[in-house]
């Protein structure tokens, strides 16, 4: 039996010890650089990509911001104040029922008609909303007729007023055409032209039933999101608000102011 | 044959311990200047994106001020939009009867007149009289015709009787045109 002479044994053993602490460093630092990209840099890479979405966003609300900022810097108030007039007077924000009326009277006494009756249910005044009562258009309860200006105006509210008139032929046209002239956004629904002299003859007087459909809009009870961008006015609604200009008017018409006192409420007048 | 195997076993050894050392150097090299420089990319980069994070915000809160300062002109501005724009789309879409009436002037023939007319929606029916037959198919093609077709659609002759008279009684039907 042969057995290694000791000093070959104790060299080899320091020979190996000096080898592997000669890889303990490079071996060391692939570990500590793994580690670091594992801890370090891959966690922060999802940072960044997570901020540079963070940041894109903020760059398109803040130029949405800012376009919205530069243009509503650009209006001029007093110019808006005067079309907020010119769009009253389009559509009011309350029913106005009562100064529709009244515009009816004058287009009624103006065109020489004979205003029979006047058939209107203004329901609720103001813009108190009463349970139980909705102000839906016509036109989306079942069964009634669906015309393009009740496409058009959507679920806009709107009051009702049934008109019936006598006169002759051209006195009705001149009544149509001044109230069409109003500067208020109507709709005739229905119209019924009767010669007075029934299916016999005829003699020129005719009388008319008319079912106007008035609209309104109350005011947004508050703005959209600040984010939301400002449309500006399209050259046809910028037309109709210089007709409501040239016409003069300025916000639903004003009713004549009544005097108020009486002592006894149920004497006639 | 004489070379082969001339080496002793300890250096050929120490031989490939160093190769092995060598490649050990060079990945752990390699990997320390890749952690190195993609840790200081990835910070570099993660503070830049933090101070234009830092800049957008600044940005926004600076408009939104701005815009919270023009708020009543914004609330003008919205109101006097939402009234112009449906108030259009509806003067756009309603029928114009007053035109309606005027190309009828023009349409009918002398010996016809109108005894009842009802327009409800975009349907219109029309009763009337007429001296002869023919002044009623004169009425029902000028109805027809291109003048015609501008008002009304889907003309119909509902009912056509004559009295003793020889006076003809008529009711028309059509679609009227917005």
């Amino acid at each position: 039996m042969k057995l290694p002479a000791l000093p070959n044994l104790k060299a080899g053993y320091s020979e190996n010890f000096g080898r592997l602490t000669k890889v303990v460093v490079p071996i060391g630092v692939i570990i500590a650089s793994i580690l670091v990209l594992i801890f370090v840099v891959w966690p922060k890479f999802g940072d960044v990509l997570s901020l540079r979405r963070v940041n894109d966003d903020l760059g398109a609300r803040a130029q949405k911001l800012e376009t919205k900022a530069q243009k509503l810097a650009g209006y001029d108030k007093s110019a808006l104040e005067l079309q907020l007039g010119y769009s009253e007077a389009l559509l009011p924000s309350d029913k106005e029922v009562f100064s529709l009326v009244a515009q009816i009277e004058r287009a009624a006494s103006t065109s020489g008609v004979v205003l029979n009756k006047v058939d209107a249910s203004p329901g609720n005044v103001g813009n108190v909303s009463v349970p139980g009562t909705t102000n839906l258009p016509p036109a989306n309860l079942p069964g009634a007729v669906q015309t393009p200006a009740d496409v058009a105006a959507g679920n806009t509210p709107k009051v009702q007023v049934k008109v019936s008139l006598s006169s002759d032929y051209k006195s009705f046209l001149q009544f149509l055409n001044n109230v069409f002239a109003f500067s208020r956004v109507l709709v005739i629904r229905d119209l019924t032209l009767s010669s007075v002299g029934g299916t016999g003859q005829s003699t020129g007087q005719i009388k008319t039933l008319i079912t106007i459909d008035a609209y309104y809009q109350t005011l947004p009870a508050e703005l959209s999101s600040i984010e939301a961008p400002i449309d500006d006015l399209t050259p046809p609604e910028i037309k109709r608000l210089n007709q409501v200009r040239a016409s003069g008017t300025s916000g639903p018409p004003t009713l004549p102011p009544v005097q108020g006192g009486r002592s006894d409420l149920f004497a006639p007048f | 044959m004489a070379d082969i195997n001339l080496l002793p076993v300890e250096e050929k050894s120490a031989e490939q311990f160093e190769n092995l050392y060598k490649k050990l150097i060079i990945a752990a090299t390699i990997l320390l200047v890749f952690t190195a420089v993609s840790t200081l990319a990835i910070l570099g980069f993660f503070s830049v994106l933090s101070s234009q994070r830092s800049e957008l915000v600044r940005r926004v809160e600076t408009n939104s001020a701005t815009i919270g300062d023009l708020k009543s002109i914004e609330e003008l501005q919205v109101v006097v939009k939402q009234k112009s724009a449906v108030a259009d789309k509806i003067l756009t879409a309603r029928s114009s009867l007053g035109g309606v009436f005027q190309t009828l002037v023009q349409l009918v023939p002398q010996g016809v007149f109108f005894t009842d007319m009802r327009f409800s929606g975009l349907k219109v029916v029309i009763s009337g009289r007429a001296k002869t037959s023919a002044d009623v198919a004169g009425l029902v093609s000028q109805l027809v015709s291109s003048r015609g077709s501008q008002i009304f659609s889907a003309v119909s002759v509902d009912s056509l009787s004559s009295d003793e008279a020889g006076i003809y009684s008529f009711v028309l039907s059509a679609q009227l045109i917005k």
